[in-house]
């Protein structure tokens, strides 16, 4: 039964050695999922969330997931409307992990809210000046694309291809792929957007707001821009990853390189970009209201040090990195300088999303701190769970990268 | 798309609370008056600070030296320029163009909680927990505010069903306008030191507008450009210069 | 949300909003419903075989697409485009008309028989009197089959479809569908010990100007020899025999069990 569900001419680790791994990531799950029925069952209560610190970890995870799985629309933008067919190597894979990231954040938001029955309200009443009525309706656009982006690589399965009309089907998805490519990219646009605009509109918090562009505010721009800069990144990270668990060659090395490339080049425009909307806010946003931005790094451990990772020890250090050719040719440094850029977007959604909490905004306010509850943390570690396992049987099953094959017979 | 301006024009009334810092004793019956009036349920068992749910917060605001501490009663501070209502996805937060009072519906929360990161007053309450009343205080229950579920947000509405009372009584005489007499929130009628006080800004010749620009008189982050409708006094300086400030200069 | 339900906003900011989402989900699901359609019409025409197939061929190493003119060395180094479908190949009807009769068969160890045409998926075809076609494997595929390997044949009264699968070869672990030559209805079941695997009657005239014969098809099974070594040596690395030779009575012995499907799939044009 495996045997013939695994594609043809690739090697994959026997059935047994091959459940072994998903044991534990499945165990990950099955206590994650016993933590969201805690929170369904018994309330919030169960979460270590409050009314000073209302969102928490899972707002966090949902920020960053996304903002990693950008790759998805990225890679489908670069290879189908601006036709850069190397990528086509890695596009199933950045389909996939898309696909987990995705469903991963919105099945936490569903845990996260109070009454997730109630999800449909935000579609039949929605509040159109609202980033989050926005982020809800691209999100769950977007990830319907994502899942017809995903069904022609179940459909090329070696044994589902064999009924001749999924194979048709399949075909025929191919075909208008563009199109979903084009929605994709434009949903990803609106909804990596407003996941930054739900910070920047925040006019109660000097901390987070920003100056408008239009009826945007710059965390808008800038959340665009930083997620498509990692979303290559991220594909690289895993690409590398995966050929490393799984000791195979998936890619031919100027996949990396071109990844790498786009990668550098856009995090180094986000990197300007961020600078230039953080004098503003130092020099002029902030200071308007009467806060001066110096007392928001007076609370350890957020010291003036957090910005200047995030801007350039995790920022405009791997841009260079990855711009410069003799980083990329040595694999190391490489793959090292990719994980900085994702490391720096995951501290930049750290910082929005839990430093903004954290500051005191009344004048007779202390500093807040959180620790996520093991429910909370549970349920985190069941999408990371989820993640893998559906990367492996995918991975195992499904053809994510069209070279394997060929790599492999040349040896 | 995502900024509007509910500034533009002030509602024909404004109600008002005013807190005089002076003569608050922070005995918290404010808070309790409140809680009976709108429904609140016991705190559960192991509610804290933080995950109770409270309309009207008293907070104790230390002063800079060995001074007495300052107690300050928070409720939502219905601004004018509210920064939850454009936030929330499904307009379960809603001005009254009328009124100014800023209502959360219950009914219609999908309990995201995004108002609450919104909202620099912490003001608001979710129900972490389902609400439970023991037996004989179901009885006592206010009939005029109904009862939220777990998984919502709830806040202050200057006791709106009074308001709503006021109205039909004053329709049923036959009048256009409310008896100001008749409408008065919860914790205004209970506090025994008369440190609250409310009204309608919009009338000119009345207490609260003349209190309103008063010298003595502030807004809890002015800065911020909220346009808060509860305003605090207080005689002494020292007070007003620290409540007033808008950020934090030190953790 | 809608205009007529009492909590719709008639504002641009709504109109705007909604209507762009409106688009989008509608262009979405019209896009998918295309898909669909045109999906089940390809296969209620009888056009899935021919999709298939097409699609397989992008997929094929280059090695496996060369051009037949390119095997006689007419055109070297040409890769057909048009998933071996010579009757609508300008190319090869300019060749074809230019051609001197073909010389003799060289075999070159398989037997290239004068009465029967050779597809590249490995099938040949023979015209019987009747009007019927017979179908079997050439002799290279033939020489693939090993003794415990099965073949499983459609039933009588099932259909062909041209470059559809024709047959299914069970080889231990390896499970290969062989394409048929030719569109038809299965009238009669044979057997390898038989002369031939299938009789078919074919719709309509014959078309066989995509099929191979002669020297033709003779070049053709030796450079399918070339492959078969790369294909067998390709993944370890080594040449299968020191000599690079095959023991070509029996090849199946010559595949290792655990590259057989993949050695197959390549013979027999299964991505």
């Amino acid at each position: 039964m495996d045997d013939t569900l695994i594609g043809r001419g690739l090697k994959r680790t026997p059935l047994p050695r091959f459940l072994l791994w998903l044991v534990p990531w499945a165990a990950l799950l099955a206590l994650g999922l016993y933590a969201v029925y805690l929170c369904f069952a018994v309330g919030l209560n169960q979460t270590n969330m409050d009314n000073r610190f209302a969102f928490g970890l899972w707002i966090y995870l949902d920020l960053t997931v996304i903002a990693l799985g950008a790759g998805a629309f990225f890679t489908g933008f670069l290879l189908y409307i601006l036709k850069k067919k190397e990528l086509k190597a890695v596009i199933n894979s950045a389909v996939v992990i898309g696909f987990i990231c995705y469903s991963g954040a919105v099945g936490i938001l569903m845990v996260d809210v109070g009454q997730p029955l109630r999800a449909w309200f935000t579609f039949w009443h929605p509040n159109v000046h609202s980033m989050l009525a926005e982020v809800t309706f691209c999100l769950t656009l977007y990830l319907s694309v994502l899942a017809i982006e995903y069904a022609p690589l179940v459909l090329k399965n070696r044994r589902l291809k064999e009924v001749p009309g999924l194979l048709v089907l399949e075909n025929q998805l191919h075909k208008v792929m563009v199109v979903f490519a084009g929605i994709g990219t434009l949903l990803s646009f609106f909804h990596q957007g407003s996941l930054g605009g739900l910070y920047g509109v925040l006019r109660g918090n000097p901390f987070a707001f920003r100056e408008h562009i239009g009826i945007w505010p710059t965390t808008f721009f800038l959340f665009i821009l930083s997620a498509a800069a990692v979303g290559p990144s991220f594909i690289l990270l895993t690409t590398w990853l995966v050929g490393k668990v799984s000791k195979k060659r998936l890619v031919s090395p100027e996949v990396f390189q071109t990844l790498a490339k786009i990668s550098g080049w856009l995090l180094l425009v986000y990197v300007v970009l961020k600078g230039i909307d953080s004098l503003v806010w130092i020099n002029s946003t902030s200071p308007k209201t009467g806060v001066q931005v110096s007392s928001f790094y007076a609370h350890p451990p957020f010291g003036t040090w957090v910005l200047f990772a995030e801007v350039v020890l995790l920022g405009l250090v791997p841009a260079v990195m990855l711009l410069s050719r003799r980083v990329r040719a040595r694999t190391g440094l490489l793959v090292l300088a990719a994980a900085m850029a994702c490391a720096g977007v995951v501290l930049n959604r750290y910082i929005m999303t839990i430093q903004t909490l954290a500051l005191p905004s009344l004048p007779f306010d202390s500093f807040l701190s959180y620790s996520p509850s093991w429910q909370e943390i549970a349920a985190f570690l069941a999408v990371l769970g989820y993640g893998v396992l559906l990367y492996s049987i995918s991975f195992r099953w499904l053809n994510l990268f069209p070279e394997e094959r060929e790599l492999a017979t040349k040896g | 798309m995502h900024t509007s301006k509910h500034t533009t024009s002030l509602p024909a009334h404004r109600y008002t609370l005013v807190v005089d810092l002076d003569r608050c004793t922070g005995c918290g019956a404010c808070g309790t008056a409140c809680a009976v009036e709108n429904n609140i349920p016991p705190a559960a068992e192991k509610a804290t600070e933080r995950t109770g749910t409270v309309w009207m917060r008293v907070h104790e605001a230390a002063a800079a030296g060995d001074g007495p501490s300052t107690f300050v009663p928070i409720p939502c501070q219905q601004c004018d320029n509210p920064p939850c209502v454009d936030v929330c996805p499904q307009r379960a937060i809603e001005y009254d163009p009328r009124t100014g009072i800023v209502a959360q519906i219950p009914v219609r929360c999908l309990g995201c909680r995004y108002c609450m990161v919104a909202c620099p007053y912490h003001t608001r309450s979710f129900n972490w927990w389902t609400p439970e009343w023991p037996e004989g205080m179901k009885a006592t229950l206010n009939p005029d505010v109904s009862i939220r579920t777990r998984g919502v947000v709830e806040k202050c509405n200057f006791c709106v069903q009074r308001l709503q009372a006021a109205r039909a009584k004053a329709s049923a005489a036959g009048q256009a306008e409310i008896d100001p007499a008749d409408y008065v929130p919860a914790c205004v009628e209970a506090c025994p030191s008369r440190a609250l006080s409310f009204g309608d800004a919009a009338d000119e010749k009345g207490e609260v507008a003349r209190l309103a620009k008063d010298p003595e008189s502030f807004r809890l982050l002015a800065g911020l450009g909220t346009g808060p409708k509860v305003l605090y006094r207080s005689s002494d300086p020292a007070v007003r210069e620290r409540l007033s400030r808008t950020g934090v200069t030190r953790g | 949300m809608l205009p007529g339900n009492t909590d719709f906003i008639l504002d641009p900011a709504n109109v705007i909003f909604l209507g762009a989402f409106a688009l989008v989900l509608v262009t979405a699901l019209g896009t998918l419903a295309f898909a669909i359609v045109s999906a089940r019409r390809a296969v209620a025409r009888g056009q899935a075989a021919s999709i298939l197939w097409h699609e397989e061929f992008e997929e094929l190493p280059a090695s496996a697409r060369s051009c037949r003119h390119a095997l006689t060395g007419e055109l070297p180094g040409r890769h057909c485009e048009r998933a071996f479908d010579c009757k609508g190949c300008e190319t090869h009807a300019r060749l074809v008309a230019d051609a001197k009769p073909l010389p003799s068969i060289d075999t070159g160890g398989f037997f290239v028989l004068a009465d029967r045409l050779y597809h590249r998926g490995h099938a040949w075809l023979k015209q019987e009197e009747d009007g019927t076609v017979t179908l079997g494997l050439d002799d290279l595929a033939t020489r693939l089959v090993g003794k415990s390997d099965t073949l499983d044949l459609p039933a009588v009264g099932e259909r062909l479809a041209e470059n559809g699968p024709a047959f299914r070869l069970k080889a231990g672990k390896a499970r290969v569908r062989v394409v048929s030559p030719v569109s038809g209805e299965v009238v009669e079941t044979g057997g390898l010990g038989r002369g031939f695997l299938l009789r078919v009657r074919p719709d309509g005239p014959l078309d066989t100007r995509a099929l191979l014969s002669g020297r033709e098809a003779a070049a053709f099974l030796s450079r399918e020899l070339d492959r078969l070594q790369l294909a067998i040596s390709g993944a370890r690395g080594v040449p299968a025999l020191a000599d690079g030779g095959l023991p070509v009575d029996d090849l199946s012995k010559a595949i290792p069990e655990e590259d057989r499907d993949r050695v197959l799939g390549e013979m027999l044009l299964e991505a």
